[in-house]
């Protein structure tokens, strides 16, 4: 009854042989289509481009334009939110002293992995050193530290940001980001721009945001829901205490004034079956459904909407229409809403420059939430710029940033760091939000969608909505 | 109705959990090896199949040769997985081959830390080699149909029931297979009792190589399928081994069938206990989910006890030895006095990297006590620490007790916690030991971690400085003035006193009957040696050690979560105690050292931006290489050659 070596052997013949022609009989591509272009941009007419009275002779000016291929050629004396784009390329000095600029972002952790945001810092950094000379000639140098799901290690980053000597922070997301609060706040240290997620950092003296998160984010929803005849919505996000106040402290009162009921769903953070939260709307057969939810659970949601025929209209945050995800997702991303924090038009100048930074300078993925990022270092570079090469301190940044009274953003709403955008959440400088949908059609723009909103150009001025839930 | 939609629901991730418990089982059949990267190997190809598939990239693990081929534009799903199904054979012949072949005959500590070492290094190597996750560098389509599947009110998409389909179509031809052909019948052979199987003229190896390669299919397929059903993270799916550990358990890591239908239900009942927290508000909104694989695992363990008996098959390695202390408390004296002058006189990052090399020589000496003095194989250390780092902080905050009861507390809390987790090594030892404090790890990062009453929940838990007669003792300081010397010298006097007890111990009578009882239990029983008691002993010092390394944990970090104790950490405290040395307090010296964030990482850093960032990776290899070459460990080799 044994099986001697032999034997074996034999039997191994054949299945060598079947795996080599499962491989061949399987060596075929698929149909070779192209990759798409989708932008994580609106089609637009309106603009938030606003001419600034910052001017630097460094980074803006008349000169002739010269086109040396560089991007600041394509768009030499077109106005943005420095004033005008200069004429040619200017690098900076590579022996001038680096100004040290850290970045904590959470990457490599499912559900919560934006490298994005990173990728489009980096492509900026490179952009602002190669061809828009630094800060008068000095270098811009990013101090990155990537966090996790623990406030000790967003701690340890934030820690290590002191320990580097950084001027600044720019931000990137950071999930546990009330580890780090307390130390940039004990440093005095700056932290400008980046995605909100946690409470304590919208509610800092020391976060500068150009972004409304979640709060921002889901007031827009709910204004866009209730102007279509919701009255009653499900709210869905993460199972962590800031995520569950958000929704319900600052969402479901804004939800109520508006006169809708609301359902609270919560999910695990790690792991999640985005079956069981679309599975729960359709029992509760809700009018509007708010997931709280990016990166890769942004394509399960869209495609089990359609799946399980969902009646209620389904609301995103804009990073779930990145370009990765809305190709994965194809048709079943027609009809999700998704909100941003810019009129986002191929026409704006500031969108075309976003885009053809990437395209050039780019080495990671910079799409989607990468706006956010590329925003926020970009306002902290015109700040820096306005400073001046040896006025550049913690304290001389956070001086001039929390005077911003309307003060132009790149690719955004203009923004206001008096603490009171918000109640409650001083730290929240530009809660304005736009919506938009796709058309499920890879390569074709996303929709940009001004109804109801057209007397402010499209915004959804959530600060209103939360003067009137909030008092 | 909506109770059976969430049992169903949940067949996809029982799904998942059944198939790694099946390639747990095949590869225990043919090498009584529990293998703990049994999902971490499923993980690592799941990564290189959704790579494959959107790049046409081939990811290579190894170290040495070129990290990624472009093998073809634009695959197709079955391309890309008959090219993941082959690696996954590859992997597994190539992993029996050079590690766990010559640890057929070794006993459980160096299977269990071979293991270990490639589990850390999977997990490692996937955030080398996949620099940049998420949905935007990676979009993990099903390769399953997800068609909406109606069965009246019950609407469910078609991958859970393909998933848990697949999984029962393969247990039944491996049933066939293991009962029918004669390659079944020589695993078997061999699984029952190896030596007779050899003078029929079975080759234990290349049965050996064939399951494995079976298993890490399995494992493969498992994770690849159900990828965008639980989603795909180098450390949770990791960690899915847990639940599929437990499932295997019941049926002795020897039924497929029962080790299915277990995986099954622990998914289903996971999801419904999901569904009844959010509709039953007095249900605790903590990881209960999590808490099935324990109770599945207690059970069986109290029911069965001895679970996995060690086949009829020689032992031929020896445990490390247990080398002299004589020369402790001089050594300790200067290493104290050393570690004192630097931190006088170095920078942030060096007094930073001596704060956690002294607090993971701690962690280690608990090892040490425990695993090295007296064989109990316990993955739980950060556990218990994790008890006195959240006891400490609920003192402080709520009795209003001051440094250094607090911390006195948070320790007596942790022996508490360590005599409890001692009660199944009564029972039970060896493998059977691994996996109760395995699960019971999990279930503690998930039940009481996630506690927020406990230790404030995902907020964390802010630790309030220590300070004696107004003396500041902390470590918290403005700018470059952070770590306070003053909290290194802290560090240094905890470390320095718990080699000193470790090594006065292990000299007395205590350590002679935790090296007896580590020996042979009966042998030590016989010469009349109280075996129950000397291993609760050797618990109770190892958890107060576990518990000091956790308050000083605490102060160092000022805030700490669940994440600062996960059972990560403690699968990778055993495994760098082992190869430092698991059985002589240098060894815990040398892993205080090699500990992430310790000295040898601020030296890495010093020399090169990105050579810290290998560290993990090249740890996991030289503990695989330690373990299958040098089961005494690097310390235990030095201390053997020494003595002798």
């Amino acid at each position: 009854m044994g099986v001697g070596r032999p034997q074996v052997r034999r039997w191994l013949g054949p299945l060598a042989v079947g795996l080599s022609l499962a491989l061949l009989t399987a060596a075929c591509s698929e149909g070779a289509e192209e990759s798409s272009g989708t932008t994580a941009s609106a089609g637009t007419e309106t603009g938030s481009t606003v001419a600034s009275d910052t001017q630097d002779p460094a980074t803006t000016g008349t000169d002739a334009p010269v086109d040396d291929g560089s991007v600041v050629s394509q768009f030499a004396g077109e106005p943005w939110f420095m004033g005008e784009v200069p004429g040619s390329a200017v690098a900076a000095d590579p022996d001038a002293e680096p100004i040290r600029i850290g970045m904590l972002n959470i990457e490599n952790i499912d559900n919560f992995s934006f490298p994005e945001l990173r990728g489009a810092v980096n492509a900026a950094t490179r952009w602002v050193n190669e061809e828009l000379g630094g800060v008068g000639g000095r270098p811009i140098e990013i101090v990155p530290c990537i966090t996790g799901l623990a406030p000790e290690v967003s701690q340890a980053c934030a820690q290590e940001m002191v320990t580097e000597g950084v001027v600044a922070v720019v931000g990137g997301i950071d999930i546990a980001s009330q580890g780090a609060v307390p130390v940039f706040e004990q440093n005095s240290l700056p932290v400008i721009g980046g995605i909100p997620a946690q409470l304590p950092e919208q509610q800092s003296s020391v976060n500068y945001f150009f972004s409304g998160g979640t709060a921002g984010a889901m007031a827009a929803m709910l204004a866009h829901a209730s102007n279509n005849d919701a009255t009653t919505v499900m709210i869905a996000n993460g199972d962590l205490p800031s995520f569950n106040q958000t929704s319900e402290d600052f969402a479901g009162p804004v939800a109520e004034s508006l006169g809708m009921t609301v359902e609270y769903q919560r999910f695990p953070v790690l792991g999640a079956d985005m079956l069981t939260v679309l599975t729960a709307a359709v029992e509760k057969d809700v009018d509007a459904l708010i997931v709280n939810a990016a990166d890769t659970a942004c394509v399960p949601i869209m495609q089990l909407s359609k799946q399980l025929e969902l009646r209620a209209q389904v609301y995103l945050v804009g990073a779930c229409a990145a370009e990765t995800i809305l190709d994965a997702a194809g048709e079943d991303a027609v009809g999700i809403l998704f909100t941003g924090e810019g009129p986002a038009s191929l026409d704006d100048v500031e969108g075309n420059i976003y885009t053809t930074v990437v395209d050039e300078y780019a080495d990671a993925p910079a799409g989607g939430a990468g706006t956010v990022g590329f925003r926020g270092f970009m306002n902290l570079y015109s700040l820096l710029v306005e400073l001046g090469p040896d006025n550049i301190s913690s304290e001389s940044i956070t001086e001039l940033v929390s005077s911003a009274v309307d003060r132009p953003s790149f690719w955004g709403h203009s923004y206001t760091c008096d603490g009171q955008r918000i109640p409650g959440l001083p730290a929240i400088c530009a809660p304005e939000s736009t919506l938009f949908t796709t058309t499920g059609v890879p390569g074709d723009d996303l929709v940009f969608l001004p109804e109801g909103f057209e007397d402010t150009d499209g915004w959804v001025e959530t600060d209103d909505l939360y003067a009137a839930a909030l008092g | 109705m909506s109770h059976l939609t969430f049992l169903i629901i949940g067949l996809g991730s029982g799904a998942v959990i059944a198939a790694l418990g099946v390639g747990v089982v095949v590869a225990h059949r043919a090498s009584t090896v529990v293998n703990f990267a049994h999902a971490a190997m499923g993980m690592y190809l799941a990564f290189v199949y959704y790579e494959l598939r959107a790049s046409g990239d081939l990811v290579l693990p190894v170290f040495g040769v070129p990290s990624r081929f472009h093998l073809i534009d634009r695959p197709t799903v079955f391309f890309s997985l008959a090219v993941s199904m082959v690696l996954a054979a590859l992997c597994g012949a190539f992993v029996y081959a050079i590690i766990f072949r010559p640890l057929r005959n070794a006993p459980a500590l160096g299977r269990v830390v071979a293991s270990l070492g490639l589990f850390v290094y999977l997990i490692a190597i996937v955030g080398l080699r996949f620099p940049t996750q998420g949905a935007t560098a990676r979009v993990i389509e099903s390769p399953l149909p997800t068609d909406l599947v109606s069965w009246g009110r019950i609407r469910v998409p078609a991958d859970r029931y393909w998933l848990a389909l697949i999984v029962l179509v393969a247990a039944a031809v491996l049933s066939v297979v293991y009962k029918r052909s004669r390659f079944g019948l020589a695993t078997r052979a061999v699984a029952g009792n190896e030596r007779g199987a050899v003078l029929i003229g079975i080759s234990p190896n290349l049965i050996g190589v064939l399951n494995w390669m079976i298993a890490t299919m399995l494992a493969a397929g498992a994770v690849i399928l159900a990828a965008p059903v639980v989603g795909l993270d180098a450390t949770s799916t990791s960690l899915l081994i847990v639940p599929a550990v437990a499932a295997a358990l019941p049926g002795r890591f020897d039924s497929l069938w029962i080790t299915v239908l277990t995986g099954l239900a622990i998914g289903m009942v996971q999801s419904e206990i999901q569904h009844l927290q959010g509709e039953w508000d007095w249900l605790p909104d903590i990881g209960l989910q999590q808490g099935v694989p324990l109770i599945i695992v207690l059970v069986t363990l109290a029911v069965g006890g001895e679970v996995l008996p060690d086949r009829a098959a020689t032992q031929t390695a020896l445990l490390p030895r247990a080398a002299d202390t004589r020369l402790v408390p001089p050594v300790t004296a200067v290493l104290f006095i050393g570690g004192v002058v630097a931190a006088l006189t170095v920078g942030s990052e060096w007094r930073t990297g001596i704060i956690i090399t002294a607090i993971a020589t701690i962690v280690a000496l608990s090892v040490v006590v425990l695993t090295g003095y007296v064989g109990q194989i316990s993955l739980a250390t950060y556990a218990i620490s994790g008890v006195a780092a959240f006891a400490m902080v609920r003192i402080t905050e709520d009795l209003g007790l001051p440094f250094p009861f607090a911390p006195a507390l948070g320790i007596a809390a942790a022996v508490l916690v360590g005599q409890l987790a001692a009660l199944p090594a009564v029972r039970v030892r060896g493998m059977n030991l691994a996996i109760a404090t395995l699960t019971a790890a999990v279930a503690v990062e998930e039940l009481i971690f996630k506690w927020g009453w406990f230790t404030g929940g995902f907020e964390g838990a802010r630790a309030k400085q220590p300070s004696v007669f107004g003396v500041d003792l902390g470590i918290t300081a403005i700018g470059t003035a952070f770590p306070r010397r003053t909290f290194v010298v802290v560090a240094l006097v905890a470390a320095a006193v718990s080699l000193l007890v470790v090594g006065n111990l292990r000299r007395g009578t205590t350590g002679r009957r935790w090296l007896a009882v580590r020996a042979n239990e009966r042998a030590a029983a016989a010469a009349a040696i109280p075996v129950a008691r000397a291993k609760l002993s050797a618990f109770a010092l190892s958890s107060a050690l576990a518990g000091t390394a956790g308050v000083l944990l605490a102060y160092q970090r000022s805030i700490v979560s669940s994440g600062s104790f996960g059972v990560v950490n403690s699968l990778v405290a055993v495994a760098i105690a082992y190869l430092a040395g698991i059985a002589t307090p240098w060894g815990a010296v040398v892993a205080g050292v090699l500990a992430t964030g310790g000295l040898l990482t601020v030296l890495l850093d010093t020399l090169s931006d990105s050579a810290s960032s290998y560290q993990a990776a090249i740890n996991g290899i030289f503990l695989i290489l330690a373990a299958v070459k040098f089961p005494q460990g690097a310390m235990g080799s030095r201390a053997a050659k020494v003595s002798s």
